[in-house]
């Protein structure tokens, strides 16, 4: 067999089957795996050809490649390692100015000034982030079932912020296994452990939570396996691993770490899914802060001046029981305030705010009610109020009606809501005889409160109704008065998640498509404050001042004491007002702040820990023997016990574990390089295939957890290592490479890589300016097809994220980090380029050549949009205003095909087709491409020339802003030469 | 799949190892072993088919909901006595119920309301509430007693149709895409097409056509109902065949250029992707333009199948499809979850998909393509023959059923007019023949001419089967 083998040459092969026979894959005794030893810093190695190796980590690889006689290849060109480089740290392309420092050549160092810079730059955290969420199965979605939305954003952005701080790899680790076991955890350090919560998670009718609270935990146990220690420890899930000395009770030792969460197995139906935690960003700390400092002052002032006394108070007091007049005015300051007594047409005028443009739908007919006129309701009379002050739902409202039904059949009273998104808005309402009012909130999320007020009304009655809100958007915040007695609220439905903002038009009475009370209706008032109980009461004709004041001064209570206290401030004190106000507007907002601020889904352990028991054949209703926390034994050289989740992170996370370095070091290569030393970044078990390298590899390990060496696990200054390297920089297209080491097993020549799906849209977006580069933040919706998560969804109505809501303005052109993440159906504008769906674990995404890469690359308006941005800005930019036009094309065109070469490469045309080529794939073209591109432009300026509306319809692709021009025809073929360009294989590539 | 890309080194890399392995434990296999090993750059990682395969494509007619078999497939006249009793523990033996009906304190015995009669020179037992499928019935064959292990419908229809509960793993027909490729270069190999879907239909999931841990392009391309029946296929408005001829040719110029100067050919490939998808703007209208189908096709299918999007519609689509030799179609109606109200809802289900998918069977044959077309109509389980909601409300309905189901095959070397397997006389428990759907899987695999034992992929250093570690084909089916 072995000479059989030996005479075969086929460079591919010959590396095959050199894995095949290698000891480790065969002679090894599972236990004396190599992994399995901790890693050896051996020296670097002595090398012939001492000027090639910028870095140590380059004679290692030298020297394989002299002992295999490999031609030594030449170095990449300044322009393809800087496009390298840029994909590498940042995933976007390199700026132009950059491509032009590295070229000036006036600065020696000018690549690692500029690695530096691009290592410093929050986009180097965004590019991480997005290959460690595969790792790390992140979603905005739970996955199962109905796909409901989750937000775990906050720990995205954790991720991101994690590698542009440079954490290093220990705390990285620890964090996210178990930075709620930390003494005193910050915030973040446990927004970090959002990690093992990633997983899916079920809420289906009718399942069992045991046998999916199992499932998470299974999910966490092989995730931390594979992505800590590259081992695949769900074979041993069922039986014992058939290959690795991984037995099955191993497995559930190490499964009991995850075991002791307080989670539930079915959870999820509305958002996160417990246990959970709110997290508020950065900003919105800083701003409670402030307010949680402002309030109680604020508190202070107001108590202050109640308590005080004030001698002129009992004159005034006493001035006003004397007056006739004692009774207290209604309140003056109404929003809206009508009477029914002013009707023009079938206008009604509010005396107060005569700008309101109140029309009645039907004919308008008045008729005595209580107060002077009232309106008659026929069921289809409504008055509609279009430009009303928007309503939101965190402030406080009072609406006062008094009506007189003459039929309690179901029907509306008021309503702001908007029938295109599921009665977004507000409702007030008669059903079965009672009275309701309901908030309801659309978008990703279909939220509502529903309350009732106690009692049944009866027809052919006068009643005066008060509702007021605290705004706090609960159904606790809203009180009912009817006829000036409180009724209990029933609550019927208490989802709702606010903050919400209504504008819709303010319907009084019947609404299009809803029928309306009937009867009569007199006042109508409408107040953005909450009436206090003694206002309400007003409303009925009963005045409670008057009581009070009537009452001795020593025989009041506090609270009476205070009401009329309260009413002198307000009439004497300039400031009180102001700073009653600014109390309740603090209090508003920091109650806002609590609302809107995020939760994300943390680690958090049980009180009393619970029994892990092995699951014979990985059945959850078969349990067997109860096992103990525990390491697997053939990783256990060092004998640890880690007794607890924090102190088995702070071993995965250590030089202790051997394989730690190894992995990690390997990933990151595997990451710039295509290709893991290990070449099965999954499987660092005896299957798996042995290290190519394996010095380097050990070499790599160690540095990284070397203290004396500043490097202190740096991830940063690992891979700066890497990409500084003599072999990251080599030339990819070195011919001989390809025969000697055809699958550059021996790192031969530069690593030649297709761009992520990530990287290709944001490509796009960088290289045309669309690129919008906030950090962070919920997760944003792009352009999509329309229907695809629809044509799937459960129901649109009761579960979130079943309806694509498509962002508009800066949200389109965000980086695809940011992109919201639905696991049944994922982003299609990533989907297409082989992201994974995000189910389990990714470790390794398989760039696949498809005929759907090529219809996006032709058709996602991402591509058309950034074309048109790009054209239409360059047109803008290199125009001289004189010549406005491709003049240059026009002119070639009118002189003749003799003369048009040598016209355009000086010319503007080639100026700016060279600038397109330039901001996308970072070199300027050659002739002979300059040549394409510029007949290209011509020839599709002729045929839009023909087809006005053609061009009008290919510029139209997108929201972003036009650039406007008079060239229409001129700037549709720059777009269509454009969108080739961002087409090229070249440009999904990094060479 | 790029020759240069990772994940096919690793590939490689264990096919090598694995390869190994089988030529060492029986010396003597080497050279063969080699040659194989060689041609294994092609599309097909694997000595596919395995035996001569009776048939060569797939429709699965997946029924998403679980379609009732005590009122369709599965007749239980006698019920009819025990109508109102108490299903007797005996029968139950407590196994598992899902928690809609496990508080119910009466769990009573609720026949079908619909007659069944016998249909074709076989005499195939079916429900009045499929009068057209009873006419394709000697082409059929019914199998009474599949059973899984799920009782939910997330976790069962991805084990349906990837042979695991949870997700992960690859649908069957990223399975056949990896292992079979395809036949048609101008059009994908594996295509789904959905159809119902009102609000509170179970949903559906793109891992039931994902590819899982296999290359992402053997996943399902799913073709749409509307004007851009496949993502991006449309050109903008304006930029006529002509323009993008020419768009195309200047981007294939360019990437000459570029390719000029690198040593390897892999720009080719995407070459080629591009003149693919540019015969796929034709090849693709051309598809699901039913413009040019005859009249007596639309009395075949039903009137529906004018209607876009309908269930009748991607019938006729599929047989576009087949005739077009894509290997694996899969249709997904919704809206079988009858928990409530089946008596009236089960009849209005039945008659969207009944004429139809009788047509498409009558008219494979017809065409001579049924022959080595496997057509397969499944849900993911079956329904209780206990109600859920009381007996004595119109408004009942049944439970998820995972013990016992009925699905039909036909055609691609199935036995037709055959009915396969017994359940007890209360459709609770399979009696005889029992076929568990790993066993269905290996079947279909068997059927396509692969060994469901041998059609392996590692991944994370484990080797996974479409059937996991189970699967016994079902001969009796098998013409």
């Amino acid at each position: 067999m072995t000479l059989v083998l030996s005479r075969l040459t086929a460079g591919l092969f010959t590396a095959l089957v050199s894995v095949a026979l290698s000891p480790a894959a065969c002679a090894d005794e599972p236990a004396d795996h190599w992994a399995f030893q901790p890693p050896r810093r051996s020296p670097s190695p002595a090398v012939h050809d001492p000027a090639w190796p910028k870095h140590p980590l380059d004679r290692f690889v030298q020297a394989h490649r002299e002992q295999r006689q490999i031609p030594r290849p030449p170095a990449a060109k300044p322009w393809l390692a800087l496009r390298r480089l840029s994909y590498a740290i940042r995933g976007l392309p390199p700026d132009p100015d950059e491509v032009a420092e590295l070229l000036d050549g006036q600065q020696p160092d000018a690549l690692e000034r500029i690695v530096d810079r691009y290592f410093a730059s929050p986009r180097h955290g965004e590019r991480m982030a997005a290959h460690w969420l595969d790792l790390a199965r992140y979603a905005d979605t739970h996955g199962y079932h109905a796909d409901t939305h989750r937000d775990m954003w906050r720990w995205r952005d954790w991720v991101i912020d994690a590698w542009n701080r440079d954490l290093p790899y220990h705390d990285f680790t620890v964090e996210q296994l178990a930075g709620d076991l930390l003494p005193h955890p910050t915030l973040d350090q446990q927004i970090a452990t959002g990690f093992n919560r990633n997983h899916m998670v079920n809420f289906e009718n009718g399942a069992i939570d045991e046998e999916y609270r199992l499932e998470y935990v299974a999910d966490r146990t092989t995730t931390t396996a594979t992505v800590w220690l590259g081992l695949t420890l769900q074979c041993a899930r069922c039986h014992d691993h058939k290959h690795d000395p991984l037995r099955q009770r191993e497995f559930y030792s190490f499964f009991a770490y995850f075991n002791n969460v307080d989670e539930r197995g079915l959870d999820g139906q509305r958002g996160n899914a417990v246990p959970l935690l709110k997290a508020p960003t950065m900003l919105q700390q800083l701003r409670m802060a402030e307010l949680d400092r402002a309030i109680p002052e604020l508190e202070r002032l107001i108590t202050a001046r109640l308590n005080a006394d004030d001698p002129q108070q009992i004159e005034w007091e006493q001035q006003l029981v004397g007056s006739r007049e004692l009774r207290t005015p209604l309140p003056q300051d109404a929003t809206l305030q009508l009477t029914m007594e002013e009707l023009q047409g079938n206008r009604l005028i509010d005396v107060q705010h005569p700008e309101w443009n109140a029309r009645v739908n039907t004919e308008a007919e008045l008729a005595p009610g209580t107060d002077g006129q009232a309106l008659v309701l026929t069921g289809e009379t409504g008055i509609q109020i279009d430009e009303f002050p928007a309503w939101r739902s965190l402030d406080p409202l009072t609406i006062v009606i008094r009506f007189f039904p003459t039929s309690l059949d179901d029907c509306q009273l008021l309503q702001r809501t908007d029938s295109q998104r599921n009665e977004q808005g507000i409702r007030l309402f008669l059903r079965d005889r009672q009275l309701g009012l309901r908030w309801v909130q659309d978008g990703n999320v279909v939220t509502a409160m529903e309350v009732t007020a106690e009692g049944a009304l009866e027809a052919n009655r006068w009643y005066s109704l008060v509702v007021t809100m605290d705004g706090s958007g609960t159904a606790s915040g809203v009180s009912w008065y009817v006829n000036g007695e409180r009724r209990t609220n029933e609550v019927r439905r208490a989802d709702f998640v606010g903050p919400l903002v209504v504008k819709e038009p303010l319907w009084i009475g019947g609404a299009p498509e809803r029928d309306g009370l009937r009867g009569l209706l007199d006042d109508v008032r409408i107040f953005g404050r909450q009436l206090s109980e003694e206002e309400c009461e007003l409303f009925t004709g009963r005045d409670p001042l008057r009581a009070i004041l009537t009452t001795d001064r020593e025989r009041r209570t506090e609270a009476q004491r205070r009401l009329v206290r309260r009413r002198y401030l307000e009439m004497s004190d300039a400031q009180f007002p102001r700073i009653d106000r600014a109390w309740r507007d603090a209090v508003r907002d920091r109650r806002q702040l609590e609302q809107e601020a995020p939760t994300t889904m943390v680690m958090r352990e049980l009180g009393s820990p619970r029994e892990t028991r092995v699951l014979l054949r990985g059945l959850f209703d078969q349990p067997g023997e109860t096992v103990q926390l525990g390491l697997p034994e053939v990783l256990n050289r060092s004998g640890a016990r880690p007794a607890s989740r924090l102190e088995l992170a702070r071993w995965l996370g250590s030089a202790d574990n051997p394989l730690a370095g190894r992995v990690m070091v390997n990933r990151l290569w595997q990451l710039h390089f295509g290709r893991g030393l290990v070449a099965t970044p999954d499987d660092f078990g005896t299957r798996g295939a042995p290290p190519s390298n394996p010095d380097l590899l050990d070499w790599l390990a160690s540095d990284l957890f070397d203290r004396s060496r500043a490097s202190n696990g740096s991830l940063k200054r690992l891979q700066r290592q890497m990409l500084l390297s003599s072999t990251f920089l080599q030339a990819s297209d070195f011919a001989p490479s390809f025969e000697h080491d055809p699958d550059n097993r021996w790192l031969s020549r530069g690593p030649r890589l297709r761009l992520a799906a990530e990287m290709i849209r944001d490509q796009a977006l960088a290289a045309s300016g669309l690129l919008v580069n906030t950090i962070g933040g919920p997760s944003v919706l792009p352009y999509q097809p329309p229907g695809l998560w629809e044509e799937v969804a459960y129901d649109t109505q009761n579960f979130t994220a079943q309806t694509y809501h498509q962002s508009h303005g800066a949200d389109l052109a965000r980086r695809s980090v940011y992109t919201f993440w639905k696991r049944s159906v994922p982003p299609v504008s990533l989907a297409i380029w082989d992201a994974p769906d995000r189910e389990v674990c990714t470790l390794v995404r398989s760039p696949t050549d498809t005929p759907l890469q090529a219809l996006a690359l032709m058709n996602d308006p991402t591509y058309l949009e950034a074309a048109r941005y790009l054209a239409e800005t360059l047109l803008a930019q290199r125009e001289p205003a004189a010549s406005a036009g491709p003049p240059v094309i026009r002119s070639v065109r009118s002189t003749g095909p003799s003369r048009h070469r040598v016209a355009l490469e000086s010319d503007l045309a080639g100026r700016i087709l060279a600038e397109a080529f330039l901001r996308i794939l970072g070199r300027s073209p050659d002739k002979a491409e300059l040549d394409v591109l510029i007949a290209a432009w011509q020839r599709h300026a002729g045929t839009f020339r023909d087809r006005p509306d053609a061009a009008r319809t290919l510029l139209s692709v997108g929201e972003a802003p036009r650039w406007r021009n008079d060239r229409l025809e001129d700037t549709a073929a720059l777009t269509a030469v454009v969108a080739s360009i961002l087409a090229l294989d070249e440009a999904i590539h990094v060479d | 799949m790029s020759i240069d890309s990772p994940r096919h080194r690793i590939d490689m890399l264990r096919f090598a190892e694995r390869r190994q392995f089988l030529s060492e434990t029986s010396r003597g296999l080497g050279l063969a072993a080699l040659g194989a090993l060689l041609q294994s750059t092609s599309a097909q990682a694997h000595d596919l088919p395995h035996f001569r395969p009776r048939a060569r494509r797939v429709i699965l007619l997946c029924q998403s909901g679980a379609p009732s078999q005590i009122d369709l497939l599965d007749a239980k006249p006698a019920l009819r006595e025990l109508h109102g009793q108490e299903l007797p523990d005996s029968v139950r033996q407590g196994q598992r119920l899902t928690t809609m009906t496990s508080q119910q304190t009466s769990h009573p015995i609720t026949a079908s309301p619909f007659a069944f009669r016998r249909y074709g020179d076989a005499g195939l037992e079916l429900s009045e509430l499929l009068p057209h499928t009873a006419q394709v019935a000697d082409d059929l064959c019914v199998v009474r007693s599949l059973h899984t292990e799920a009782i939910n419908h997330d976790p069962a229809i991805t084990f349906l149709l990837t042979g695991s509960q949870q997700p992960g793993r690859p649908s069957l027909g990223s399975w056949l895409s990896y292992g079979l490729g395809g036949e048609n270069d101008n059009l994908p190999t594996f295509l789904v097409m959905i159809s119902g879907g009102e609000a509170g239909d179970q949903p559906l999931n793109g891992r039931l056509w994902g590819p899982g841990f296999l290359p992402p392009r053997h996943q399902g391309v799913k073709l749409r109902s509307g004007t851009d029946p496949i993502l991006f296929l449309n050109d903008p408005p304006g930029f006529d065949r002509a323009t993008r001829r020419q768009w195309l040719d200047d981007v294939k110029r360019l990437n000459r250029l570029h390719q000029e100067k690198l040593p390897t050919a892999e720009i080719e490939n995407r070459i080629d992707q591009f003149e693919l998808a540019f015969r796929m703007q034709q090849s693709v209208p051309e598809l699901t333009d039913v413009a040019s189908e005859p009249e007596h096709t639309f009395e075949l299918y039903g009137d529906d199948a004018r209607q876009p999007g309908t269930f009748a519609a991607n019938c006729l689509l599929a047989r576009r499809m087949i005739e077009r030799n894509v290997r694996f179609v899969q249709l997904y109606h919704r809206g079988w979850d009858h928990h409530q109200q089946i008596n009236s809802k089960l009849p209005r289900k039945c008659r969207q998909v009944d004429q139809a998918s009788a047509g498409l069977v009558a008219d494979l044959k017809q065409r001579g393509l049924l022959q080595d077309t496997m057509v397969i109509w499944a849900g993911e389980f079956g329904r209780t023959v206990f109600c859920q909601g009381s007996i004595e409300r119109e408004d009942y309905g049944r439970d998820h059923h995972p013990r016992c189901f009925s699905i039909w095959l036909a055609g691609g070397g199935i036995r037709g007019g055959l009915t396969l397997g017994k359940t007890d006389d209360f459709s609770y428990n399979v009696v005889e023949d029992s076929v568990h759907v790993h066993d269905l899987q290996a079947t279909i695999l068997h059927c396509l001419g692969i060994d469901h034992e041998r059609f392996i992929f590692r991944s994370q250093g484990r080797d996974f089967r479409l059937t996991d570690i189970a699967g016994n084909v079902v001969t009796k089916i098998l013409a």
